[in-house]
């Protein structure tokens, strides 16, 4: 490349690499500092690793790690297996004028915040709610019973809020699935199963990895629906966090959860991706 | 129909209907269709796009359920087979090899889906791939495949199941000119060697003609012809076939009055012809003329053997090697006809605006009615 | 790019620096960035203030954690003036510098209950300098829904009949409540850490041994209030104001000053270290210390100000409020929190993570 050229590409670069710079590294450096230290008296700070001993001593800190990694996980997959049909109808099964119906429904409700999606569920699962009394009122429980403040609820309201981002990326994978593949392999003497795993997942494979990764961190990094939902058993990672840098005043064990939830993130996409045999920069592309 | 009395039977089409929904009409894409193909042939469905023809082939390969009638493959009803357990194969326009598979994997698809020992499938992979000239391209992806490799790997990965019935649906289609002419002596060649039934379908006549031992002509949903590629292009019986199969000069006329078969064409003049059938004077008529059965006389000659005898002006020279035509006018008269050119050297010095006697023999000029 | 191109829009660039550097200033002039409690500053009043002022308010709704958070976080930038209560002041400012003190001379000290200043200017000071001036105070207490349920100290919370039908916040309030009414006394405890952190490991125990009781830990003050209103809570800890508004609706949901005291506190008004714009700060504390506003306040807020007389003006309603919930004795039980040493949030900062994560 001629010195010319390669200052004009650095010029056109500029503004992502000051954004990635300032907004994405920059923040993580100084998350990275703070992590390393410990308040010895006021305004004085040395050098530890104690805000990473506190988390492996107290049981709370990890187990609320270890859950809010398995609920994530949970809730990627359920995502997954609930968008997976639906996607197929849009993509497969749908034409025309209610194809497009039915992706404005699904758009419908992020219209609203998530603040008030998430209400919505607070007002349908009550116990002087909607679904509660309805049951009630149909007999079949003795009273109305609380049906929030649970795991079952907490999953329902991730589930929920990550639909949209699954489905798009299966739809986008699934209409380019050509018709005839799927009738090739059936012609071959494939079964159902055969071809759903062989020759629909397969050729899904990237958008179902791209799909996953977006729901597993927004679900992991999620704090309105586990704290609204969950209620007094909710544990929750991201909590933990903004107790630590808001209720607490402790920057430092803050800045520790906050990098280890990031590590922990960057893990679990790193294996997930090459479990299913998929590359990094490949599913960037299609999220 | 022709009929096959010494062979089996290995597809039998009766009675076969499929109508849809268009636009709150019912439409009739496939109309009471019968066929039958022996063992080992291959049967070409002709037809322009449109007709019916990949219809009939799904409802053969069972994605489609017919509407009426029942398809008999092999000697067995295939009513209610779905298309994983009917013993015939299909070869989709756009192939449709599995992009995710390497060439191995897509011929192996089928043999592992019956449970196939691994190393037989192996071994049986293999030699189909060298029976297609793809011998050590299995591990090769599909697209690292050249379209006519594409093209033997889909074949392959059909045959390799040994079914009783290969059916293709238009496969040449995407190809280029070159690479289909070339595809059409290999398919042949290679269906001649395995012995395999074919079912092709083809909106393409030189494909048909080439490749067929027997050919039906579909228009609208029926059949209108079903015969041997001679019988189509000698003796059509319809005027759709004699316009569709090969080319042809079409001329609209009326029968005329006196004895013996003679035609007056539209502002033309009265030729002598080989009616179809009795037609009453009158009668409004195509006439079919191919461009090969006219004798071109240049310098302008009596040509006296010939019922027909016409002049005419050389209108212009279309070149085209061993396929060379003249276009030329008929004198007091708009009508032009085409004129096939013999590359013997006879007419090496034509050109347009010479004078020109042309004969046409009373058998090569066909009447339907219209 | 051409060279007159990119100077031209280096022109631009600097003219509109400027341009916002001017409006900046400018705005800085006649404008007071407020950060506060959700009804200490009502629209009207806010209005009313611009208009006699010409100074604009920019409200920004908080709580005590989150002002001190976001405080620090600007090292008491952003903001003219926040009203954190008063015993979050002393700690937060030696830790990490984000008040500035506060010039009483410019204040009109008159219009003070001189007790009330007194002690919020005790509480307030470090280092010879006041903190502080006391704006609004009330009590933390337990609300009841009494056709459903009878109780009189929070640890009543924890009797089996009431189980999934009371709620208390999972915060520092509710466990210095909680060991109050189990006998201890917590403010005295603040300056010996080892004897503290016995005292809240105990009301830790009791919260865990009644967490069955509890529907949930209450965060939104509307939540709360609206599961009072359905009857799904029959009792909760709360503040008064919260206690008061529901009553007005149902006089069956009374506020109560539990038997071992209510919890008092004071909100107060502290200048942010690096705050731009004091002389809104305290033009803003003047007028709102004015005993017709500070009336108009008290209603809204459904608390008690720091105005001297305050008494004269009250609400008719709220007066038989409080009376009905304070008779004299429980007036007088009012135990007032003390400024918080530095330490003391990490020790109740560990209970509340042993109660949240038991089961
Ligand atoms: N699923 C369908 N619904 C409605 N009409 C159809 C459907 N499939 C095919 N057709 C119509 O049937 C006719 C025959 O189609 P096809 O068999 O694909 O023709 P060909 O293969 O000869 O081009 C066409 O007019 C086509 O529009
Ligand atoms: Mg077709």
């Amino acid at each position: 490349m001629r010195p010319a050229n390669r200052l004009l590409l650095w010029l056109l670069l500029a503004p992502a690499v000051l954004w990635l710079g300032l907004l994405i590294v920059l923040p993580h450096l100084e998350i990275l500092m703070l992590s390393l230290r410990q308040r010895v008296a006021p305004h004085e700070y040395a050098f530890s690793l104690q805000q990473y001993a506190t988390f492996f001593d107290e049981p709370l800190y990890w187990h609320t790690f270890a859950r809010t990694a398995l609920i994530s996980l949970l809730a990627t997959l359920l995502t997954l297996l609930l968008a997976f049909p639906v996607a197929w109808h849009i993509a497969k099964v749908a034409r025309g004028r209610s194809k497009a119906l039915m992706l404005a429904l699904l758009l419908l409700p992020f219209w609203a915040s998530e603040m008030v999606r998430t209400l919505g569920w607070v007002i349908l699962l009550r116990g002087s709610g909607v679904i509660p009394q309805w049951l009630f009122h149909l007999g079949l429980t003795a009273e109305p019973v609380e049906l929030l403040y649970n795991d079952a609820s907490i999953l329902l309201g991730l589930v929920y809020s990550s639909l949209l981002f699954m489905l798009i990326p299966l739809v986008n994978a699934l209409e380019t699935l050509d018709d005839s593949l799927v009738e090739a392999a059936y012609d071959l003497g494939g079964s159902r199963v055969n071809i759903l795993r062989q020759i629909i997942l397969s050729h899904a494979a990237p958008g179902i990895a791209a799909g996953s990764v977006m729901v597993f961190m927004l679900t992991l990094g999620n704090y309105l629906t586990p704290v609204l939902l969950g209620g007094k058993n909710s544990m929750w990672f991201t909590e933990q966090i903004y107790t630590q840098f808001i209720t607490r005043f402790n920057w430092e064990q803050g800045a520790a959860f906050a990098l280890l939830l990031l590590v922990l993130s960057t893990l679990m996409v790193w294996v997930g991706l090459k479990l299913t045999g998929q590359g990094f920069g490949e599913t960037l592309r299609r999220t | 129909m022709l009929t096959f009395p010494d062979l089996a039977i290995d597809l039998d089409v009766r009675g076969v209907s499929k109508h849809y929904r268009q636009h709150g009409k019912d439409f009739t894409a496939v109309d009471d269709l019968s066929l039958r193909v022996p063992k080992g042939a291959f049967c070409s469905i002709l037809g322009p796009s449109g007709c019916g023809k990949t219809t009939l082939l799904r409802m053969i390969a069972g994605f489609i359920e017919p509407d009426a009638g029942e398809i008999f493959i092999g000697g067995n009803s295939m009513r209610g087979v779905p298309p994983n357990r009917r013993p015939a194969n299909m070869i989709f326009q756009h192939l449709a090899l599995f992009p995710m598979m390497s060439v191995g994997e897509n011929v192996a698809y089928g043999l592992a889906r019956r449970g196939i020992a691994k190393k037989l499938i192996q071994h049986q992979v293999d030699a189909m791939l060298e029976r297609v000239g793809l011998a050590g391209a299995a591990v090769k992806r599909i697209d690292q495949l050249s379209g006519g490799q594409k093209q033997r790997a889909a074949i392959a990965r059909s045959l390799v199941l040994e079914p009783t019935l290969l059916l293709l649906d238009e496969p040449l289609g995407a190809l280029d000119l070159k690479l289909r002419e070339h595809m059409k002596l290999e398919l042949k060649q290679l269906q001649a060697q395995i012995g395999t039934t074919f079912v092709y379908i083809t909106h393409d006549q030189s494909e048909a003609l080439v490749m067929s031992d027997f050919i039906a002509v579909m228009n609208q949903g029926k059949f209108e012809q079903t015969g041997t590629p001679q019988d189509l292009y000698y003796r059509p019986q319809t005027a759709f076939v004699a316009g569709f199969v090969g080319n042809s000069n079409r001329l609209s006329g009326r029968m005329g009055a006196g004895a013996g078969s003679v035609a007056q064409v539209d502002d033309g003049p009265a030729l002598f012809v080989s009616p179809q059938q009795a037609f009453p004077p009158g009668r409004s008529l195509a006439l079919f003329i191919r461009p090969e059965a006219i004798v071109l006389a240049c310098p302008p000659a009596p040509l006296e053997n010939f019922a027909n005898r016409l002049s005419g002006k050389v209108l212009s020279l279309f070149f085209d090697g061993a396929n060379s035509t003249v276009l030329i006018r008929l004198d007091d008269s708009d009508i032009e006809l085409h004129v096939a050119l013999f590359q013997n050297g006879f007419h090496a010095d034509i050109h347009p605006g010479d004078t020109v006697s042309l004969g046409i023999a009373a058998e090569h000029v066909l009447a339907f009615a219209v | 790019m051409s060279m007159s191109m990119s100077m031209s829009i280096r022109n631009h660039l600097v003219l509109g620096l400027a341009l916002a550097a001017l409006t900046g200033q400018a705005l800085a002039a006649d404008k007071l960035r407020l950060l506060t409690w959700a009804d200490y500053a009502p629209k009207d009043v806010v209005e009313q203030f611009t208009k006699e002022t010409g100074i604009a308010v920019e409200v920004t709704l908080s709580n005590n954690e989150e002002m001190i958070s976001k405080l620090r976080a600007t090292g008491g930038a952003g903001y003219d003036l926040a009203q954190p209560s008063q015993d979050r002041i002393t700690g937060p400012m030696a830790e990490f510098g984000i008040y500035k003190p506060i010039d009483l001379g410019k204040i009109k000290t008159a219009r003070f209950i001189p007790e009330m200043l007194a002690s919020t200017s005790r509480v307030t000071t470090l280092a010879g300098k006041v903190y502080a001036v006391p704006y609004f105070w009330g009590t933390d207490g337990l609300v009841v829904n009494t056709a459903k349920a009878r109780l009189s100290d929070y640890v009543d919370l924890c009797r089996p009949e009431f189980s999934g039908k009371v709620s208390v916040r999972l915060k520092r309030p509710t466990l210095i409540a909680m060991a109050f009414s189990m006998g201890e006394d917590p403010f005295k405890a603040y300056a010996d850490p080892r004897k503290y952190q016995q005292i809240m490991t105990a009301a830790g125990d009791k919260l865990i041994a009644c967490k069955q009781n509890l529907k949930y830990f209450w965060e939104s003050k509307d939540q709360l209030l609206n599961d009072l209103r359905t009857g799904e809570l029959v009792a909760a800890q709360m503040w008064d104001s919260g206690g008061w508004k529901i009553n007005t609706e149902n006089p069956a949901i009374k506020f109560i000053a539990p038997k071992s005291g209510a919890l008092g506190w004071v909100d107060t008004f502290a200048l942010p270290a690096k705050g731009k714009n004091d002389a809104a700060a305290y033009a803003w504390i003047n007028f709102v210390m004015r005993p017709e506003i500070a009336a108009r306040l008290a209603k809204s807020a459904g608390s008690f100000t720091a105005v001297n007389g305050a008494e004269n003006f009250m609400d008719a309603r709220m007066k038989a409020q409080l009376n009905e919930s304070f008779p004299k004795a429980a007036l007088k039980n009012i135990k007032w929190y003390p400024a918080i040493p530095a330490g003391l949030e990490e020790i109740e900062g560990r209970v509340l993570d042993r109660i949240k994560a038991a089961n």
